[in-house]
Order: C-alpha cells, then structure tokens, then sequence
C-alpha cells in the first residue's frame, strides 16, 4: 500500500507541485527580504551620514569648541544617543561623546580603512558593524579639514531584529500555503489522474476475469483524458469485436473440417469392414482423396486470405483499365453463365484508368461475378458496370438475385459466414471476405446494398489512376 | 524416356522418382543443386523436374545456368510458394512449366507428358486430328465422323487443346491454363461447364472425351 501510494502518479504530481510552490515563495521572500533590510539600513546610514556632513562642518569653521556647540544645539532628542568621536593623524582622540549604553572598549577598537586620510577631500565611508544579536553599530566616518577624522555612530536594531516579524509572518503564511498547496494539489491531481485508473482497472478486470464487454465509464468533455477514455473503449470494442468474429470462425473452421474429416473415416472404416473387393477398396480410396482435396482447398483458400488480410499478399500494381478486368472476368463465366441461362450485362461506357494488381483484382471480380451468378435464379440478369466519378473509380456487380438483408450486410464479408441463404449453396464462404482483404489492399472498399430492381448490388470503390504510379503499396 | 529429378526433400523425391519409374520413365535423382546441373550437362534426358529451393544452387539459378549452356531439355519447376511472382520468376528464368506443392501426382506425370511432347513435336500442322475428330485452325472448321460441327470459341479452343494431348491425361489446371489463360486456379466450374459441352457436340456417347477422377480429362480418339 505505502508503494502504491509512492508510486501515486497523483501524490508525485501534488508533491512536485508543491515543491515548486515553495521554491517560488521563498525566492519571493528572500528577495522581499533582502530589499527591506535594504531599505532600513540605507536609513540609518542617511543618519548617521547626515549628522557627520553637519559636524564636520561645524568642526571645520570652530574645531572641537563648534563641534560640541553644535552636537547640544542640535534640537533631535535622540542626538544624545549618537556617538561622536574626532581621532587626529595621530591617532589620538580629541574629542569624544559616548552615550551611556556604548562600552568604550569596543569602541576603541572601531577600525579605520586602510587609506584613511591621505586625500585632502571630504570622504564619507559608512560601516555596520554587529554589537550583539540584538543590535548593529551604524558608523560614518568623516574626513576632517585638519586630517583628523570623524565618526559619527548610532547603535541600532540588527537586521534579525528588524526583520523578524516578516520572518515570523512569513514561516507562518508559507507554511499554511505550502501544506494548503500540497493538499488541494493532491486533490485535484487525484481527480485528474481519475479516468487513469479507471481504464487501468477496467483492463485489470478484463484480464482477470476474461469479460470482453468491460468499458470505461466515460466522461464528457473533450479533454485528453476523456478522449482517452473513449479511445480506450473503442480499442476494447474492437477486440472484442475480433474476437468474437476469431471465435465464430474457429467454430465455422471446425464445422468446416470436421463434416468433410467425419465422411473421410466412414468411408475408409467401411472399405476396411467390407474388405477383399480390389474395385470397391479402390473406389473407396478415391473417395479419400475427394474428401481430402476439399479439406487441402479449405485450408489453402484460408492461408491466402490471411495473407491478404494481414498484408502480406504481394501486389504487382501497374497502371490498367478496369474494363478489361470486367470483361476478362465475365469471360471466364460466359458459359456458367449460359447454363444457367443467366444473361450477363456490361455497362463498360468509358474507360476507368486505375492502379491494381490485375491478377488479385481480376480475382476480387471473379468471386463476386462468381457469387453473383450463384445467387441469381435461372433466367435472371447480372450486370457488371465501371466509371469513374470524382471520387474515384467504381465497379458495380448487380443481380436480381434475392438481394442481402440489411442485418447481413457487413457479416457476409467476414471469413466463413455463411447466411441462412447460403447455407444450401456450394463454397467456403471465403470468397467475399477474400474480395475484401483484395480491395483494401488496394486502399479500396466494398460494399453491398440493394439493387435499384431488387437483389444485392455489390460496390467495390478504388482510387484512380493519377498518373503517377506507386500508389498502392506493396 | 528419361527425366531428371532434383529435389532435396527424399520424401516428395522418392514418391515422385517411383511414380515416374512405375509410368514407364528412366529416373536420375540429385539432393542438390549442383548435383542436378552437374547431372543435366552430361547426360541427355527428355525432362528435367527442378525444385526452387534446393541446397547449394537453388532451383532457378539452376535452370539460368542450364539455358546459358544451351541446353534445351524442357524443365517443370516446383514450388512450395504459390505466389504468382515465384511462378513468372520460375518461367522467365528458363522454366517450361510450373506446379505448386503439394501436388497430385497425376497432375505432375500429365505435365510432364506433355513437355516431352511439345519439345518433340515438329512446327505444328494447322490441322489437328486424331482419330475421327478433325480440327483446322486457320478455316475453324471442326469435323466429328465425317459431318461437320459447330463450335464456339471456347469449345474450339478446348477441343484443339484436347487434340493436342489425345491419348494423354490432362489436369483441369492444365486445361484452365492454356485455353483460359489463367495462371491461377479461379476455383469455379467453367472447365466441368464447356467440356460437357464440347462432350454434347461431339462425343454424345461419352466414349471420347474420359473423366479421370482425380486427374481431370483424356481424350480418347477412336480408331
């Protein structure tokens, strides 16, 4: 459980987020914070720096006389608490202030830059320097006129002490915000992450239990998880669609093999019983290899459609016209034709250029023309027609048979169906399937509707020539 | 009458070199390609029965070689693959004619007799005949017992195919091949359809035109 939780697509997004979160609001405070501090201590040097130009004036027109003059005429209360000291090039202090709460030692020990005093100019040079934890020294240091030099100083609150509320406000906000973050995050990346787990549940099921008919509950919207979702439940009506159709046809397969293998051991069992006759065992003989020439013609018939199907069938395309495919293809039936006394009608007008494997197309057509023969009573019509019209070029077979219902109309493709029609009829029900897995390999369709006069009129679409060729895959 | 076998499987070897050894033909059989052209360029033999995939030198390349050495002798390929491609392949490289495994031997034995038979034949006569049946193939006209018959084109054509192998086996493939034109098997009826035909119009008591079950036709010329 604590795996699966830290494995939690949603509990590392939350965390993440709120990593981020943090990141971004304590940028925002050291910068926030840095800028404050900033800010204060420029104050104090505006002081301190201000007091120093004022008595270094004073000490400048009147030495230490006007010095002290000026610091007790000074009207702002809080000069008293300003240290003022004058250090000649000697080194000596002249004059000194020190307010009651500075310890002079510490204040000996101030230092001086290093190139303190040797240019005649005034120079101003402000340091902080820490007292304790509580309180910062401000110093300006002043160059006076007689090379002595002044310090002007003030003991102030430390930056920690200045900026601990902040601090304090700060720990106190972020760490509300961050666990807030953390928690709505968790939420929403938990309701996000939702459709996830109920496709990866869904497929758990599936797999579990076997049951093909699980689906994800979809959402609605058009967002990418309830896209997935409804992809995901394509995919899955998909499979169990094939399935389905692999477990009809393994059932038809069997069916299919076993009624001609049943008739092959009866009649090898009863030659064996009957025994001694040459000619009957020789008769029965023969009969085994009708039986097992039928099951050789099943199984090859089968093995080619599922090269075609899979794509693996190898197409020769070159450039020809569906005409001659037509005609070709309705001059091998003539005479089937003719027996049935079944009139067979071209409707070639025009020429209709495409790009087709002759052999495999002319196939597709003879399987077609050949079921279209086969349905039609004695005495009836099939026409074959080809054109082109702006989507492409089109073939039409077209009987006065008793036409396909509705319901029928995509299941006569599928290999081995066999409607109730059709079940008296000779043949595999492999020939439309086989006219199918030929058309689409030729990036075609086909399909069956009713025949304006009745019966099934079956229309096989496929792009035209272009005038360039390698169009259809190999 | 002698016929080469090179074939690398024994099973399929030894029933074909048996079947052919029982219809009457001298058999030589080679495992591999090498051994096959060695045995073609030193003995004459009347047929040759090639493999496509064969150890060593595979069939095609065999018969490549065996035409640029100018040798003649008609050669029936074999093939697992029923692939229209294998089969131009086979018949452009130099091969007379084609069978796809697995095959029935009488379908094999009828093709091969009719190799040997067109390799032996002179330029062909304009007219066919064979026994009563007359058939011309420039004036179109057919003739069974003396009197005239009308055939349509199919029918002519089949009959003319018969006239040509009278007396021998011939496939219902074989029959497709040649008066159809088709390379592959269209798995319809149309041979059953015009030969029973052909059968109303001049052999209306079916002594002339035998169905061999299995096999497919022969054509019986009376005396």
């Amino acid at each position: 459980m604590l795996e699966r939780l830290r494995r939690s697509l949603a509990l590392r997004l939350a965390i993440q987020y709120s990593l981020v979160f943090a990141l971004v609001a304590g940028s925002l405070f050291a910068v926030l914070y840095w800028e404050l501090a900033g800010a204060l201590e420029a104050r104090d040097r505006a002081a301190v720096e201000r007091l120093a130009v004022n008595l270094g004036r004073a000490y400048d027109a009147g030495g230490a006389a006007a010095l002290r003059v000026e610091l007790n005429s000074n009207a702002e209360p809080e000069v008293r608490s300003y240290f003022v000291r004058v250090i000649d090039p000697g080194s000596a202090t002249t004059f000194a202030s020190v307010p009651q709460d500075w310890i002079q030692t510490q204040v000996q020990s101030l230092p001086l830059p290093a190139d303190w005093g040797i240019t005649a100019t005034r120079q101003i040079h402000t340091i902080r320097i820490p007292q304790d934890a509580l309180r910062d020294y401000a110093i300006a240091m002043a160059s006076l006129a007689d090379g002595s030099v002044l310090q002007v100083g003030r003991s102030t609150d430390s930056r920690a002490v200045l900026l601990r509320p902040l601090r304090r406000a700060f720990a106190a906000v972020g760490g509300i915000a961050v666990v807030l973050s953390f928690a709505v995050g968790t939420i929403l990346a938990w309701r996000a992450t939702g459709p996830l787990r109920l496709v990866s549940e869904t497929a758990r099921r599936i797999v579990e239990t076997g049951d093909l008919s699980a689906r994800v509950p979809e959402a609605p919207g058009g967002g990418e998880l309830a896209l997935l979702v409804r992809q995901f439940n394509a995919l899955f009506e998909k499979n169990s669609t094939h399935v389905r159709v692999l477990r009809e046809t393994l059932d038809n397969l069997a069916h299919d093999l076993r009624t001609p293998l049943a008739r092959l051991r009866g009649t090898a069992e009863l030659a064996l019983q009957e025994g001694g006759n040459p000619e009957e065992s020789r008769s029965a003989l023969a009969d085994c290899i009708d039986q097992t020439d039928r099951l050789l013609h099943v199984i090859e018939a089968l093995l080619d459609l599922s090269a075609a199907e899979s794509g693996a069938l190898r197409l020769d395309p070159g450039r020809l016209d569906l005409r001659t495919v037509v005609a070709r293809s309705a001059d091998l039936y003539r005479e089937v034709a003719e027996e049935k006394r079944i009139d067979v009608v071209l409707d070639l007008p025009a020429p209709v250029e495409i790009e087709a494997d002759a052999v495999r197309l002319g196939q597709a057509v003879n399987n077609l023309l050949d079921n279209a023969l086969k349905y039609t009573p004695p005495g009836g019509r099939v026409t074959l027609g080809a054109g082109s019209d702006p989507g492409g070029a089109f073939l039409i077979v077209a009987d006065n048979g008793p036409g396909v219902p509705p319901a029928e109309r995509e299941a006569i493709f599928r290999r081995l169906y066999r409607g109730d029609a059709s079940r008296s009829q000779r043949g595999l029900g492999l020939g439309l399937s086989l006219v199918k897995a030929i058309v689409e390999s030729h990036h075609g369709t086909v399909a069956v509707d009713d025949a304006p006069g009745g019966g099934a009129r079956f229309t096989v679409r496929l792009i035209a020539w272009h005038g360039h060729p390698a169009r259809v895959s190999q | 009458m002698r016929v080469l076998v090179v074939e690398d499987d024994s099973k399929i070897a030894s029933f074909v070199v048996r079947g052919l050894k029982e219809a009457g033909f001298a058999v030589d059989h080679a495992a591999d390609g090498e051994a096959g052209l060695g045995l073609a360029e030193t003995t004459a033999f009347d047929a040759a029965i090639v493999d496509v995939m064969l150890p060593r030198l595979d069939g095609i390349s065999l018969i490549r070689r065996l035409r640029a050495a100018g040798h003649a002798v008609p050669v029936l390929i074999l093939s697992a693959k029923g692939a229209v491609d294998d089969r131009v392949r086979g018949l452009q490289s130099g091969g007379d004619d084609y069978l796809t495994k697995p095959f029935a031997f009488s379908e094999l034995l009828a093709r091969v007799h009719a190799l040997i038979r067109r390799a032996s034949q002179s330029p062909e006569a304009t007219r066919l005949a064979a026994g009563d049946v007359t058939l011309d193939l420039v004036t179109r006209e057919v003739t069974c017992a003396g009197a005239r018959v009308e055939l349509q084109p199919r029918e002519f054509a089949l009959l003319a195919f018969f006239l040509r192998h009278a007396g021998r086996p011939v496939s219902k493939t074989m029959i497709l091949e040649n008066v159809w034109d088709y390379s592959f098997d269209p798995q319809t009826n149309v041979v059953d359809v015009v030969v029973s035909r052909l059968r109303a119009k001049i052999d209306p008591s079916r002594t002339r035109i035998e169905t061999l079950r299995h096999v497919g036709y022969v054509f019986r010329p009376h005396a």
